[in-house]
């Protein structure tokens, strides 16, 4: 264990602080990955490499910390999106964008020339979204896709799930193009 | 439901099918709405593009390089105890 610690800490703590806002929190699930491989050691087939199986572990983790976070959100902001709620405001009543929060640029699907001011306005933005869209949107790539097992898991109706992705994805999308603008 | 109503969905609509159609298949009626509805606006066909960008960074994403030196001490110190 001490080899696969000297190993692969380093990239799984790349891989969990590009996830979670806070450094420390990252380093933390980092640790307490390392602490339920020791526990399990046992289950470890050997049928695939130690750092599949580490980082396998480490999205359990990751799941566990935004279904708190989720729910500690839930509880702060009080209830469950309406169906018709106004903070979707990107669109007007009628359903289309607004002149001031259509995409701007028709052109762009975010391929810059240059990638490292792209990837700096996506952190950014994904730093600033609500603790509950943000957990929402990061159960999507770590449970790959699978929603039942994300709405189980937030205990949310598939409806309310859809709407929090959506929610965040426009204000994700919205925020990282009035970046781009801005700093261009 | 008249055809007219099926396919004029507006873009609330059109943006909700299109980050949903990756985790659950959408329905005819739903598929047919979100087709029609690209082929005449070129804001959700942008919203589209940007959406699609960001899943892609989102699965690839990949923080900096830290020293880890400090936390394996920990690890295996934890480890140990």
């Amino acid at each position: 264990m001490a080899g696969w610690v000297k190993s692969h800490t380093a990239d799984l703590v790349r891989y969990a602080r590009s996830r979670v806002k806070d450094p420390d929190v990252a380093d933390d699930l980092v640790q307490l990955t390392f602490v339920s491989a020791w526990q399990t050691l046992k289950k470890f087939a050997g049928d695939s490499s130690p750092r599949t199986w580490l980082f396998a572990i480490l999205k359990h983790k990751l799941a566990d910390h935004y279904r708190k976070v989720y729910r500690e959100g839930q509880q702060v902001s009080g209830m469950e999106i309406a169906d018709d709620d106004p903070a979707i405001s990107e669109f007007a009543t009628n359903g289309h964008w607004t002149s001031t929060t259509k995409p701007a640029d028709l052109s762009s699907a975010f391929e810059l020339d240059e990638k490292e001011r792209l990837d700096r306005a996506l952190r950014h933005c994904l730093d600033l979204l609500p603790t509950n869209l943000r957990g929402a949107v990061e159960m999507k790539y770590l449970k790959e896709k699978d929603s039942e097992e994300i709405q189980q898991t937030l205990g949310i109706s598939a409806t309310n799930y859809w709407q929090q992705l959506h929610r965040a994805k426009l204000k994700l999308r919205s925020c990282i193009e009035g970046r781009l603008t801005r700093n261009a | 439901m008249a055809l007219t109503d099926t396919l004029m969905i507006h873009c609330r609509k059109a943006t909700e099918l299109v980050e949903r159609r990756d985790l659950q298949p959408l329905s005819m009626g739903e598929r047919a709405g979100l087709w029609f509805h690209m082929r005449i606006c070129k804001y959700c066909q942008a919203y589209s593009m940007q959406s699609e960008a960001i899943d892609l960074w989102m699965e690839e994403r990949v923080g900096t390089r830290v020293d880890t030196v400090a936390l394996e001490d920990r690890i295996l110190t934890r480890l140990k105890g």
